[in-house]
This record gives C-alpha cells, sequence and structure tokens, in this order.
C-alpha cells in the first residue's frame, strides 16, 4: 500500500461533502471500500446495516451541532468531521471481520485489527476524496499509517476511550492531533489558530 | 351513431383490500395452524392431510390477490411514482399516493421484521384525502406531516405478524414505518422505492426522536426537514 490515497468511491452527480450525508451513498461507498480491501488482502466483512445507519443519524446531528459559522474554518472542520464519524464508527463497531486468510500476515495493521484497519481507511478515503474536490488538493498518509506499534497504541486507546481515534486519524492523516479535548471542534480550532500564529511569529 | 354513455372510474382500492385482506387471513390463520398444529409428530396420513389442508387454505389466500391484482393493475399503473407532496391537489394524486403507500409500508414493515403484514390502500386514500382538503399551499414537510398523523388516525397498518423475538412494539413499528414512507416520498419521489431501505434504517434510528413527537404535527415537520436530504 502506498502514501498516496487511492480514492475508488461511487460515482455521484453532486459534491461528495453533500453524497455523504446522504445514508444511501455513505453506505455504497463503505462497501465499496470493503469490496476493495478483500480484492486486496482477502479479508471479508459483514456490515451490520441498522447499527451503521444509528451511527450515521448521531454523526449527522453532532455534524450541525458543531459546524462553524466562519467559512475559513472549513478546511479544519472537514479534517473534524472526518476524525468524528471514525471515533462513532469504532465506538459502536458495525463490522465483523471474517477468519483471516490462510496467508495473513500479523504483523500487517490490516491483518492485526482487520475492522479498525478498514474503517480507518475509509474515513481517510473520504477525507481525502473531499478535500480534493473543495480545495483541489492532495492529501497523502502519514508514516505512521504503516507502523504496527501505532496500531497497537491506537487499538488499545480506543478500547478505553473511543474519543482517542479522532487523535490518531489526526496522527494518520498527518495533522497535528488536540489530545486534551479531541471531540470539540472550537477547542481544535483554538489550537489550529495558535500555531498558525506561532509559525508567524517565528517567521517574522 | 349513439355516443356511449362514460362508464363511472371504478376505485380499486377497496377491492384490492377485500383481497389482501383474505390473503393475510389465511396466511395468518395457516401459521396459527402451523403453530398448533403438532405436524411432525402426528402420523404419516393424518400429517399429509392437515399439511394439504394448510396448503389449499393458504392458496385460496394467495389466489384471491393475484386475481384482483391483476384486474387492479388493469386500472391503474402501479408501478408510477408517488406524486411530490408539495402537489396534494393533484387529479391522480390521491390513487398514486395510496398504491405508493400501501406497497411501502409493505417492503417497510418486511424490512422491520414483519413476516406479512396488512395495509389499507383506502385508508391510505382517506388519509390523502383529509390533507389534500386542508393543507393546499402548506410545505411539503408540513404535508407530511399531516399525512403522518392522518395514516395513523385511519389505521393504514391494520396488522402484522411478527416473529416472537421482535425487539419493537407493533405501534412502534408502524409510526417507523409510517415515517420511513414519507420520508422516502419527500427525499425523492421519483426514486422512491429506491431510497425506501435506507429510509426506514433512519426512521428506525430516529425511533425515540418519533416516540417523543409522534403527536405533534409542527415537531414531525422539523424531524421531516432535519432528514430529507440525508437519505
Amino acid at each position: 500500500m502506498s502514501d498516496r490515497i487511492d480514492i475508488h468511491l461511487p460515482e455521484t452527480a453532486e459534491p461528495l461533502r453533500d453524497a455523504i450525508r446522504r445514508l444511501r451513498w455513505f453506505r455504497q461507498a463503505l462497501d465499496r471500500q470493503l469490496e476493495d480491501l478483500r480484492a486486496e488482502t482477502g479479508l471479508g466483512f459483514t456490515v451490520d446495516d441498522r447499527k451503521l445507519a444509528q451511527i450515521f443519524v448521531n454523526w449527522l446531528r453532532e455534524v450541525d451541532a458543531q459546524k462553524p459559522k466562519d467559512a475559513s474554518a472549513r478546511r479544519a472542520y472537514f479534517d473534524f468531521v472526518s476524525g468524528l464519524m471514525l471515533r462513532d464508527l469504532l465506538r459502536e463497531m458495525p463490522l465483523q471481520a471474517g477468519p483471516l486468510p490462510a496467508n495473513a500476515d500479523l504483523s500487517q495493521p490490516e491483518y492485526f485489527w482487520p475492522e479498525g484497519f478498514a474503517l480507518t481507511l475509509f474515513c481517510l478515503n473520504v477525507r481525502a476524496a473531499v478535500i480534493e474536490q473543495e480545495f483541489n488538493a492532495e492529501t497523502t498518509l502519514a508514516p505512521e499509517f504503516f507502523s504496527l506499534r501505532q496500531w497497537w497504541t491506537f487499538k488499545e486507546n480506543v478500547a478505553q476511550d473511543a474519543a482517542t481515534a479522532i487523535g490518531f486519524f489526526d496522527v494518520f492523516a498527518g495533522n497535528h492531533p488536540d489530545w486534551q479535548m479531541p471531540d470539540s471542534f472550537r477547542h481544535r480550532l483554538n489550537n489550529v489558530l495558535l500555531a498558525q500564529a506561532t509559525t508567524q511569529r517565528l517567521a517574522d | 351513431m349513439t355516443p356511449r354513455p362514460t362508464l363511472p372510474r371504478l376505485d380499486p382500492a377497496p377491492l384490492k383490500d377485500m383481497a389482501r385482506s383474505l390473503r393475510f387471513v389465511a396466511e395468518r390463520g395457516g401459521r396459527t395452524l402451523q403453530k398448533s398444529l403438532p405436524l411432525d409428530v402426528l402420523p404419516d396420513p393424518a400429517a399429509r392431510v392437515a399439511d394439504a389442508a394448510l396448503s389449499t387454505v393458504l392458496k385460496v389466500g394467495q389466489k384471491a390477490e393475484q386475481g384482483v391484482s391483476a384486474l387492479a393493475h388493469a386500472l391503474l399503473d402501479d408501478d408510477a411514482p408517488p406524486p411530490p407532496l408539495d402537489h396534494a391537489a393533484e387529479a391522480e394524486g390521491e390513487a398514486r399516493f395510496a398504491a405508493a403507500a400501501h406497497d411501502g409500508l409493505r417492503a417497510a414493515l418486511a424490512q422491520l421484521g414483519a413476516e406479512s403484514s396488512l395495509v389499507s390502500e383506502t385508508a391510505a386514500r382517506r388519509a390523502w384525502a383529509s390533507v389534500a382538503e386542508a393543507g393546499a399551499g402548506q410545505k411539503d414537510s408540513a404535508t407530511a406531516a399531516a399525512l403522518f398523523l392522518a395514516l395513523s388516525a385511519h389505521h393504514a397498518v391494520r396488522e402484522a405478524i411478527w416473529p416472537e423475538d421482535m425487539s419493537l412494539s407493533p405501534a412502534e413499528a408502524a409510526r417507523v414505518a409510517v415515517f420511513a414512507v414519507l420520508l422516502a416520498m419527500l427525499a425523492d419521489a421519483a426514486q422512491f422505492h429506491g431510497l425506501l431501505p435506507a429510509a426506514v434504517d433512519i426512521a428506525l434510528a430516529l425511533r425515540a426522536d418519533l416516540a417523543a413527537t409522534a403527536e405533534d404535527a409542527t415537531r414531525l415537520a422539523a424531524l421531516f426537514d432535519e432528514f430529507r436530504n440525508h437519505v
């Protein structure tokens, strides 16, 4: 797997930022992700559709509740809501992986934690596609994404506190994580603004 | 040549409802008999006789429905999509809405786990008529909320057969099914059938909201508006 994100999502006539907020498209996108992963790794999954719909509805409501009024915060918000989706998916876990293929290498993250890997990759892919479409920007995976040590910590932390998934998502996406209050966009934005001001001061 | 008098148009809904009731009663009776008759422990001739009797009962119900459905199909295009809910006064609206609501409610109940269900198309027509009279010019989400209340008041969902381990109460399942059907119509009436499965899962996820708002048209309309673009 390369550090470039391969985006392979269902077609849609509307902007991806709208399509991802439709349950039917969201399901199709996840199904396609799982199908791609099965083809590449031999891993099979079953999806609990009802659980997935409940996660989706709760996520929509939180996305609306924390939506910033300031248009300049859009990019940071797309990053945030992608991590939020991962938190909700990992907390409720709508996937169940089938048996590992005979040749599975357990030192690879996808075999170490198949469900977590599939959902993380899905959220990273959707984020990458939206950012490419909205900001004409390319995204890459950080080296940490390929580190088994990182995945050990990720899995362990998420089992204790699902909100940490947002921080790990940022690490994998190459963003600066907010470990203090990962599920507050206001807190995250303050940190981003602070970091930008510091960078500016250093440059001056 | 004397012009032929125009025949009054036949309303197929009550006829279809009657045939569907026959089918449902036969099916329910058959299931009850199957549960109460220990066919597997009956000696062979008796088991065969009882089994044949059950099959006959079920076939009678199915044939009645098939016969009337064929007639009704000739009178009304069953595959026509429901009318947009902002056109409540449309001439063909009532029949198209009722046919789509019937099929949609049965599909939604089946998705929720119902083994069989009886939905009244006539009740759906009455619900539409009552809303069309009162609601001209209102927002389509307000029409959906009014239809939700009217479908419930007219008992469009008559009965359903549920598995023993069903987690929803019949009333809750009916609420979820009705909301899902109207949500799919609001989302895109032309794609109603394709959108229904996702609408059912969204409605199911909203069952606590539905229990809290099911009598309040304003809150129901707000719930429809909140999710109509997310099916």
